[in-house]
C-alpha cells in the first residue's frame, strides 16, 4: 500500500525532469482534453447471458513536447484518463449490470513523427505509457435473493422475482488482486495548426494498449483483463524558449 | 545529411513499431475454461480438472477460505494423471485425494457426492464428502441429531414444558410436493405456551412454513403455524422462544413470510454478495438484507429468544442472525453449524456461481454469501450465542431441557 502511494509522486517527478531537459530547445507545454472509448480485453468464460461492454470516458491532460528536429519530437505529459467498462446480464437476467468507472493518472512517452508544411502538420505517435490506477466507482443493479418480491414467479425475469438493489459506491482496492500500475504502448496520429510562431492547435486520435493485467496473478487459470482505450482529443501547445524556424532547425546540425 | 534524415524518418518509427509489437506479446493468453457439465466421462485426470476449475470459478468463499487452491492443483494434478478410472483401487484412491483436497473448506453447505459404481456405501448409496461435518465430529462437544435428541420435540417439550400445544408432521415427496404425515410423531412444527407462563414457543425442524400454509393448509403442521402467528399479537404474551435447534434450513421465502412477522418495520440484519466474474476474488457489491414486515407483522417489544445449537444450519442460522440483531433479541444455546453461506440454486446462471457437476461427481455449494451487519464471515465457524448453554444428554434422557429453561430464564 505504501509503495502505491509513491507512484503519483514518481510520475510527477518524471514529468518535471522532462521539462528540465528541454529548457534550451523548442519546448512546448499545453493543455488537451477529449473523449475516450475503452474496451476491456477479457473473457466471460462459460458464463451464460453475461457480457462485457465498452464504455465512454473522458481525458484531460498537460502535454509536453520536445522538438528534436523538424520531423521528430518527443511527446509526453501527465493526463487524467478514464478506462471504463460494464458487465451486463441479458435475457432473463436483464436489468442486472455493473458499471466500473476507473480513473487513471497516466504518463505517455512517445516519438512524434511530423510531416507537412510549417503551419499545417500531420503527425504520427508511437511510444509507451505508464499509468496509475487511482480510484474506481462502481454503479449498477444487483438483487437480494432473500427478498422475493413476486413469490408466485408469474413475472418473467430475475428482477421481477427478486428485490433489485441499486448501488453507486467507491470501490475499495484489494491488494491481493488489484494491480495499480499499468504499462502499455500507444499509437496515434493527428493534425496540428501552428500560428503566431508560438501556438499549435491539434486534434488527434490515440490508442492505448495495456500490456499489464489489471490484476495481480493470484490464481492458476486466471482470466486476465487488459484495457484498450481509444481517445479523440484536442489541445493547444504553447512554445517555450527561443523560436527556431523549420529551415533553421533542419541545418542546425 | 538529408539522406541520413530520410533514413532516420523511415527507420525509427518502424523500429519502434517492432518493439511495441514485441511488447504486446507480454500479454497472457486467455485460459481455456470449460463448463464442468461438458467434460466427457471416463478419465480421472479430466474429472480432477473439472472439479478444480469448477471450484476455482464457482466457489463463493475464496475470500476467507484457508485452502491454498493453487497448491492443491500443483500437488494433485500429477497424482490424478496416474490414476485409471477402470481400476477400482485407483477410483478409491481418487476419493481419498478428494477428501484431502476439500478437508479445510469453510463452506458449511459444501457436499461432494460421487456417482461411480466403486464409490458406494454398504447400502449401495453414493459416497459423499462433507468437510465441515467431519471437522465437527472431531470436536469433543459435538453431538449428533439422534433419537434421544428427537425426543425433545416428540415428548420432552410438549409433555413437560407446554401447557397446550399444536404440532404436526409433513412429508416431502420426491417431486418436491408436500403432504401431511398421517401421524404426528416428530412434531416437525410445534408450538404452544410454556407452562405457568405467557411465553409463546415455536419450533420447526425445517423451513417449509409457507409451503405448508399454501399446500396443506388444514394439516396439523399448518394449524401449528397459524396458532403461533395468531398469538404473536396477544398482549398477554410476555416473551417468545423460537427454537432452531437441529433446524436443517430450508426455503428462503420463509424469511419474509414467517420470520419477518416478528418486526413491524424493515430491519437490517446482514449483507449478501455474489460473484461477478470467473476469477476467485471477483465479487460484486454487498447488498443489505433486511426483515421486511408481512401481513402477520406486529410490533413486538417483549423479549425474543432464539434457541440454536451446533446442528442449526443454513436458514436456521439466518434466523439466529436475524433475531440476534433485534434490540429485543437474544441467542441462547451453542455456537451454530457454520453454514450461513447463502442460497443454493439449481441454476448456476442465477449468480454465475454455485453448484456444478459432472457424471462422476456433484458439488453442492451456495451461489451467494451472507454475513452479519459487521460483514465478518462466520462461515465454517458459526454464530456465537449471547448466552452459552451446552446440550445435556443426561438431562434430556431424564425429560429435562436445560437450554429451554435458560431461554425461559432470560425472558423472565
Amino acid at each position: 500500500m505504501k509503495n502505491n502511494k509513491r507512484w503519483p509522486h514518481t510520475v510527477l517527478a518524471l514529468s518535471l525532469l522532462l521539462i528540465s531537459f528541454s529548457s534550451k530547445a523548442q519546448f512546448y507545454l499545453g493543455i488537451e482534453g477529449g473523449w475516450n472509448y475503452n474496451h476491456l480485453h477479457t473473457s466471460v468464460g462459460y458464463r451464460e447471458f453475461t457480457k462485457y461492454e465498452n464504455v465512454n470516458g473522458y481525458t484531460i491532460g498537460i502535454p509536453e513536447q520536445y522538438q528534436v528536429n523538424n520531423w521528430l519530437a518527443i511527446r509526453s505529459g501527465l493526463s487524467f484518463i478514464q478506462k471504463n467498462y460494464q458487465l451486463t446480464r441479458t435475457h432473463y437476467y436483464s436489468g442486472v449490470y455493473h458499471k466500473s468507472t476507473n480513473n487513471y493518472l497516466q504518463l505517455p512517452v512517445a516519438g512524434n513523427f511530423i510531416f507537412g508544411t510549417p503551419r499545417i502538420k500531420g503527425f504520427v505517435n508511437l511510444g509507451g505509457y505508464i499509468g496509475y490506477w487511482m480510484s474506481t466507482n462502481n454503479k449498477g443493479v444487483s438483487f437480494a435473493p432473500y427478498f422475493q418480491s413476486d413469490p408466485s414467479g408469474d413475472n418473467y425475469g430475475i428482477l421481477p422475482n427478486n428485490e433489485p438493489h441499486q448501488y453507486n459506491e467507491k470501490y475499495a482496492f484489494d491488494s491481493r488482486k488489484d494491480r495499480r500500475v499499468e504499462l502499455g504502448w500507444l499509437a496515434g496520429g493527428g493534425v496540428s495548426y501552428e500560428f503566431a510562431q508560438k501556438y499549435r492547435l491539434f486534434i488527434e486520435y490515440r490508442y492505448y494498449h495495456a500490456i499489464t493485467d489489471q490484476q495481480k496473478s493470484y490464481s492458476i487459470n486466471q482470466i486476465p483483463r487488459y484495457n484498450e482505450t481509444g481517445v479523440i482529443q484536442v489541445g493547444c501547445l504553447f512554445r517555450l524558449g527561443r523560436y527556431q524556424s523549420s529551415t533553421e532547425s533542419a541545418y542546425s546540425k | 545529411m538529408k539522406t541520413s534524415s530520410c533514413n532516420n524518418i523511415s527507420f525509427t518509427p518502424a523500429f519502434l513499431l517492432l518493439v511495441l509489437c514485441a511488447a504486446s506479446s507480454c500479454r497472457k493468453d486467455m485460459p481455456e475454461l470449460n463448463t464442468p457439465e461438458k467434460y466427457v466421462a471416463g478419465n480421472l485426470s479430466e474429472e480432477f480438472d473439472a472439479f478444480w476449475n469448477g471450484m476455482n470459478n464457482n466457489y463463493m468463499f475464496w475470500d476467507v477460505d484457508p485452502t491454498d487452491w493453487n497448491e492443491v492443483y500443483r500437488k494433485y494434478d500429477p497424482l490424478f494423471s496416474d490414476l485409471d478410472m477402470r481400476d477400482s483401487s485407483d477410483v478409491r484412491k481418487a476419493y481419498t485425494y478428494f477428501e484431502e483436497m476439500t478437508g479445510d473448506l469453510v463452506d458449511g453447505h459444501f457436499y461432494l457426492t460421487f456417482y461411480n459404481k466403486y464409490l458406494r456405501d454398504e447400502n449401495g448409496r453414493p459416497l459423499g464428502i462433507y468437510p465441515l461435518r467431519e471437522r465437527h465430529k472431531r470436536d469433543d462437544e459435538y453431538h449428533e441429531v439422534n433419537s434421544l435428541f428427537r425426543t425433545l420435540y416428540s415428548s420432552v417439550i410438549p409433555d413437560n414444558y407446554l401447557s397446550s400445544y399444536q404440532g404436526g408432521d409433513y412429508v416431502i415427496n420426491e417431486n418436491g410436493s408436500i403432504k401431511p404425515s398421517p401421524n404426528t410423531v416428530r412434531n416437525d412444527f410445534l408450538t404452544g405456551m410454556i407452562k405457568g407462563t405467557n411465553i409463546l414457543y415455536f419450533r420447526c425442524h425445517q423451513f417449509r412454513i409457507m409451503h405448508v400454509l399454501s399446500d396443506i393448509p388444514d394439516s396439523h403442521a399448518a394449524v401449528a403455524v397459524k396458532y403461533f402467528l395468531e398469538h404473536l399479537s396477544d398482549p398477554a404474551v410476555e416473551g417468545i422462544i423460537i427454537d432452531m435447534r437441529g433446524n436443517v434450513g430450508g426455503q428462503i421465502r420463509d424469511l419474509n413470510g414467517f420470520i419477518s412477522s416478528l418486526v413491524d418495520k424493515p430491519t437490517h440484519f446482514g449483507y449478501t454478495r455474489q460473484k461477478i466474474g470467473n476469477n476467485r476474488l471477483d465479487y460484486g457489491p454487498w447488498v443489505p438484507v433486511s426483515l421486511q414486515p408481512n401481513e402477520h407483522s406486529t410490533a413486538i417489544s417483549v423479549p425474543i429468544v432464539v434457541l440454536a445449537d451446533v446442528n442449526s444450519i443454513s436458514m436456521g442460522e439466518v434466523t439466529v442472525m436475524a433475531i440476534q440483531s433485534l434490540p429485543n433479541g437474544k441467542f441462547v444455546g451453542e455456537r451454530t453449524w457454520g453454514g450461513i453461506g447463502g442460497a443454493i440454486a439449481n441454476n448456476r446462471d442465477i449468480a454465475n456461481a454455485g453448484q456444478f457437476r459432472t457424471s462422476f461427481f456433484s458439488v453442492f455449494t451456495p451461489y451467494i454469501e451472507l454475513r452479519d451487519k459487521s460483514k465478518i464471515s462466520a462461515e465454517g465457524i458459526g454464530i456465537t450465542p449471547d448466552v452459552a448453554v451446552g446440550y445435556d444428554e443426561d438431562a434430556v434422557a431424564d425429560g429435562r431441557d436445560p437450554q429451554l429453561e435458560e431461554a425461559m430464564r432470560v425472558i423472565q
